[in-house]
């Protein structure tokens, strides 16, 4: 105990010193962390967004389709696997999807793209494609009485939704892309056929378009329309036999509140299903490329923070060295008065603990405002990240925000701690090897 | 005129609850080429007194004026400037900048001046030959006995013709020989070349050296004789 | 040499080991800051040549409602006359006509809706080199083919992705199924010549390439071309602006024959204005890059310098009473951190020059599967990405050093400049 007394003596009578090691510490740590807290927010966002949108945390599917998204690899009689899994997860929402590419034509045009088939009311539920709408609605209410300053945000949220989102019973209605009715040149309540092609028939389905949705992202909104589940289930077929399938669709998905014991819960959604034909997959399963962009991502972000390391080690050497050199006949007397080598080593130790240790925790303590404004406010990106359409139909909130990643805590918090330690190591032989003779003569 | 006219002059120092009233209400006056010296006990406000008559320090009441000139009316920039161009100062401890050679050193406050180059090093090397250390202006502080040492200080502070010389305890850290002979070097420099200086000592030598000594105790003036 | 300069030289060997160390760190930062800059050259590099000479071009002249509508009506007219005057103007690098259409594409048990877009390969080989989007192979040995034959011969080349989807390859068959100029329904068959990996998702996923007189055909155009694009001598905002500023004089008459529309003519940063935000996040990046690096850096030498200022106090103080002005001693402080960040800049610029040779010739594996690398903003980046040379990236870190540890050292500086020499020569 003595040592970390005379430790904290030693930092003390060098506070400038000690406060600009300490903050070289600190700000390293915070530096890191925020990066980490940032990426780590993204990532989630990024993976909210797949789930919400394209997996669910389950989804039971076609084995095949994981890798291979045809339009064959059907589940059929979905409403029954449906079914089965909302009796057994109650509180979980479960909801069926289909997506077929084809082309939309306007009597004026023709646009490619992807229709999702859902079920308009469960989707409302876990997606956000249908608030646009609402908040479309409120803004343009709000746009009368509202101050100037105000107008152009409002103006521009009302342009967000034209029209509503889906009815659950409208086998005709179709809620397309603001780009897409641009190029059909459509308005609300217009005709529209979505052409696709079936065994090796051309399928035409007449629509009518009952919303306009705008999410800000153009090159996303331009390929993905909604319909209902029913309206594209006639474009399902067995593609041996061209037979239809019973109530097909593409994916049964099960969203819970939070994912805490997935596997398990996947392993009783599979026993509840009970189908041979299909695989029930975890999202992390069913999204294989998502988490391998995400660990890609994290593993370039370790280079860096390990090169940041590499510099923090470097300072702290440097100024414990310079103060074995400074404090040469103080260690001296110390030896004098019989303190072995390993004694001074030991104190030199106490001394870097001491600082790395607090010099993370002021890290941390510095990092948490950033964090916190991070966290809540957030960064505007505007519509920059959410272009990578792998997934389309995500809908991105163009708003990055910060979320806490143990991992900064638990695992780079020590890293710098250690680091600090590894620094200490040199300058602490250095003082402990000078004798007592040299050390007191030097002036 | 005098060249420094000191009047009213009071430096009162705020030590925790105490005032220590180094100097009070001093009056003095110093001629051209007298060669001073202020003794007295330690703490009798002798440096102080240096030290305001060569704007290192601001008086808490009182006047300096140097060659006519009132130093509290110079801002620090100009007090600095008055320093480089009309004053030389000896310190106790030698004070020369170490990574600097003999020569540089002597060249130093002409270097601040912008004397050119080729200039200021003749000059330098004519008071290190001055002042006996030809030979030695290549040598660094560290590589120079003390009263060779201090023979460079003596040359920093002749070397831009100084109206005045203030020398704080210059023999202090000097064996006697080597002070006698610092102390000899600066008389000739007086008598020869009409250098002002200002000490303050209490070296007997530099007493009997000195054509005027002054006595403070307790921050005021005991005595002034001429001799 | 002026005195300040050389005691500040001489100051910084009284702790040599002291101040090599402190340039280490700042030669690590320089280092790190420079092999970023290069991975940024590489990984921009890539986007712009994507995203400028083969997805946007520098400038494009259309029909003025097709920018928004991309109707297949939107068109322009006589395109060979303006595409040789464009040739003539000074700011071009060559300018191609595109022809652009949707269609069900698809075989007999899979179709998906398609963009398609119809060049004229020998001008595009010439100018945008759209035909290194058929990369020389492919995941799993699969034949990539070659791009189109300079004249038309219903060749089509697709996406990657889109063939996998399809289920198809080289040699195969496609019908594409379309509405035509007419509002009849237009098809034709096309065989596969090859397959693109452009990195533009939307291509690669859900596009297709055709000889220009094929696509006319298709869509009934005659010889409607809706887009010209012009590449410009370089990318510099001044030479493109001097483009936009000449275009309107290059234009021939009857280009447009609408009636109530006239010719729009829109730089790239205009038509994709997510790609030029996207470029412009680089600078933003770097520039965070640097600020958080030497924002370390300058806490070492914050530290470095004020334990040199304060075992100098007496020393300082006497420069001082000789006569040196405050702001000489702030000179002989910041001379020396110059100093200092110099010896860093050169040992920092020989070891990223290193690292960024490495960097350039090796590379960082960055494999998600598939053969391909990370995605960002509907760009797929290569498996393995390179660095890239520029200028900047020596530059840039070299002043980061430099303006870093003067800003770190006017702290100590001021506190130097402020010492009042009797207390600083009474220290110890």
């Amino acid at each position: 105990m003595w040592l970390f007394t005379l430790a904290l003596r030693n930092l003390f009578r060098h506070r400038s010193r000690t406060l600009l090691t300490g903050l070289a510490i600190a700000a390293s740590f915070a530096l890191v962390a925020l990066h980490m807290h940032f990426e780590y927010g993204s990532w989630n966002q990024r993976i909210r967004g797949s789930v919400e949108a394209v997996s669910g945390h389950l989804v039971v599917q076609h084995p095949d389709r994981a890798d291979d998204p045809q339009v064959e690899y059907v589940v059929s009689r979905s409403a029954e696997v449906s079914g089965a899994l909302q009796r057994t997860f109650p509180e979980a929402r479960v909801l069926r999807r289909a997506q077929v590419g084809g082309l939309l034509a306007s009597p004026r045009n023709t646009s490619p793209l992807f229709v999702s088939g859902i079920e308009p009311d469960r989707e409302a539920q876990v997606t956000r494609i249908d608030d646009l709408f609402q908040d479309a609605d409120a803004a343009r209410a709000a746009l009368d009485s509202a101050p100037e300053p105000t107008r152009e945000a409002l103006q521009r949220e009302a342009e967000r939704g034209l029209g509503s989102w889906l009815e659950p019973q409208d086998l005709r209605g179709i809620v397309i892309g603001a780009p897409v009715a641009r190029t059909l040149e459509v308005e609300l309540g217009d005709r529209v056929v979505l052409m696709a092609q079936v065994g090796d028939e051309l399928q035409s389905i007449p629509l009518v378009v009952r919303g306009i949705y705008s999410t800000g992202i153009d090159r996303a909104d331009a390929v993905v329309a909604y319909t209902t589940l029913q309206a594209v289930q006639p474009l399902l077929v067995d593609p041996k036999t061209g037979e239809p399938v019973p109530d097909p669709a593409h994916q049964v998905a099960v969203h819970f509140e939070h994912e805490r014991g997935l596997d398990a819960l996947a392993a009783r959604a599979a026993q509840a299903v009970d189908r041979s034909d299909l695989s029930t997959l975890t999202w992390r399963q069913a999204m294989p490329t998502l988490l391998r962009q995400m660990e890609v991502d994290r593993s370039f972000g370790i280079i860096l923070h390990v090169f940041i390391g590499l510099i923090v080690v470097v300072v702290i050497f440097t100024t414990l060295l310079m103060s074995a050199l400074e404090r040469t006949r103080e260690i001296g007397l110390l030896m004098a008065l019989g303190m072995r080598p390993k004694h001074i080593r030991a104190m030199f130790w106490a001394e870097a603990a001491l600082l790395g240790l607090g010099g993370t925790v002021a890290g941390f303590v510095l990092h948490l405002p950033f964090y916190a404004f991070l966290a809540y406010v957030g960064i505007d990106l505007g519509d920059m990240i959410a272009g990578s359409s792998d997934i389309a139909g995500v809908v991105f909130d163009p708003v990055m925000r910060a979320e806490f990643d143990p991992d900064a805590l638990f695992y780079y918090g020590p890293f710098t701690f250690l680091l600090t330690l590894l620094a200490s190591i040199g300058p602490a032989y250095k003082a402990s090897r000078l004798t007592p003779v040299d050390a007191m003569r030097h002036t | 005129m005098p060249i420094v006219t000191v009047r009213g002059l009071s430096r009162t120092y705020t030590r925790g609850e105490h005032k220590v009233h180094a100097l009070r209400e001093v009056d003095l006056d110093i001629e051209a080429g007298e060669f001073t010296a202020l003794m007295g006990p330690s703490g009798s406000g002798k440096t102080t007194l240096l030290n305001l008559i060569g704007g290192l320090d601001a008086p808490t009441a009182g006047s300096v004026v140097v060659e006519g000139t009132d130093l509290a009316q110079l801002s620090a920039g100009a007090r600095s400037d008055l320093r480089r161009e009309r004053l030389g100062f000896v310190f106790q401890a030698y004070n020369l900048i170490p990574v600097l050679s003999a020569a540089e050193n002597a060249e130093f406050v002409l270097a601040l001046r912008g004397v050119p180059a080729a200039e200021r090093r003749e000059r330098a090397h004519a008071v290190l030959a001055q002042v006996g250390l030809k030979g030695l202006e290549d040598r660094r502080p560290g590589q120079l006995s003390g009263g060779q040492q201090q023979r460079v200080a003596v040359a920093r502070a002749l070397a831009g013709n100084p109206a005045v010389i203030l020398a704080d305890e210059p023999t202090a850290n000097l064996d006697s020989t080597t002070g006698h002979d610092l102390i000899e070097l600066m008389r000739e420099l007086n008598t020869r070349d009409g250098a002002t200086f200002i000490f303050a000592t209490h070296d007997p030598k530099v007493l009997d050296a000195a054509r005027r000594v002054i006595r403070l105790v307790d921050g005021e003036i005991d005595e002034d004789n001429r001799k | 040499m002026p005195i300040l300069l050389i005691m500040a030289w001489r100051n910084l060997w009284r702790h040599g080991r002291r101040s090599l160390l402190t340039a280490l760190a700042m030669a690590l930062g320089m280092a790190m800051s420079m092999s970023i800059i290069s991975m940024y050259d590489g990984m921009f590099g890539i986007m712009r040549t994507l995203m400028i000479d083969q997805l946007l071009g520098h400038v494009q002249i259309t029909h003025s409602a097709f920018p928004t509508r991309r109707g297949l009506y939107d068109t322009l007219h006589h395109a060979d006359e303006l595409l040789s005057r464009l040739d003539a103007l000074p700011q071009s690098r060559g300018a191609v006509a595109r022809v652009h259409g949707q269609a069900l594409l698809g075989t007999e048990h899979r179709s998906a809706g398609v963009r398609l877009v119809g060049v004229e390969p020998s001008r595009e080989l010439a100018v945008t080199k759209v035909q290194d989007t058929v990369p020389s192979s492919l995941p799993g040995g699969v034949d990539p083919g070659r791009f189109l034959a300079d004249e038309p011969a219903r060749e089509i080349v697709i996406g990657y992705d889109l063939a996998r989807d399809l289920r198809v390859a080289l040699g195969d068959e496609l019908v594409a199924i379309t509405q035509d100029a007419y509002g009849g329904i237009g098809n034709e068959v096309y065989t596969i010549v090859g397959l693109t990996r452009s990195g533009d998702e939307a291509m690669d996923r859900a596009g297709a390439w055709l000889h220009f007189s094929d696509l006319q055909a298709l869509l009934a155009l005659d010889d409607q071309v809706h887009e010209v694009r012009i590449l410009a001598a370089s990318d510099a905002q001044d030479v493109v602006g001097g483009l936009l500023d000449a275009l309107p004089g290059a234009l021939p008459d009857g280009l447009i024959q609408d009636d109530d529309a006239t010719a729009a003519i829109s730089p790239w940063w205009d038509i994709d204005p997510m790609a030029a935000q996207m470029m412009e996040m680089r600078g933003i990046a770097q520039f965070m890059v640097l600020v958080v690096v030497f924002g370390l850096v300058a806490l070492g030498v914050i530290n470095t310098m004020l334990m040199s200022v304060l075992e100098r106090t007496r020393e300082l103080g006497v420069i001082k009473a000789l006569g040196l002005r405050p702001r000489g001693i702030v000179w002989l402080v910041l001379y020396e951190a110059l100093l200092l960040s110099l010896l860093a800049a050169g040992i920092g610029t020989l070891l990223g020059a290193g690292l960024i040779a490495y960097l350039m010739t090796i590379g960082i594996p960055m494999d998600v599967g598939e053969g391909e690398g990370i995605g960002f903003g509907g760009i797929v980046f290569p498996s393995r990405l390179y660095g890239g040379i520029s200028v900047e990236a020596f530059v840039e870190p070299i002043l980061g050093v430099v303006l870093s540890a003067l800003l770190a050292a006017l702290l100590p500086a001021l506190r130097a400049a402020r010492l009042h020499p009797v207390d600083a020569i009474r220290a110890e």
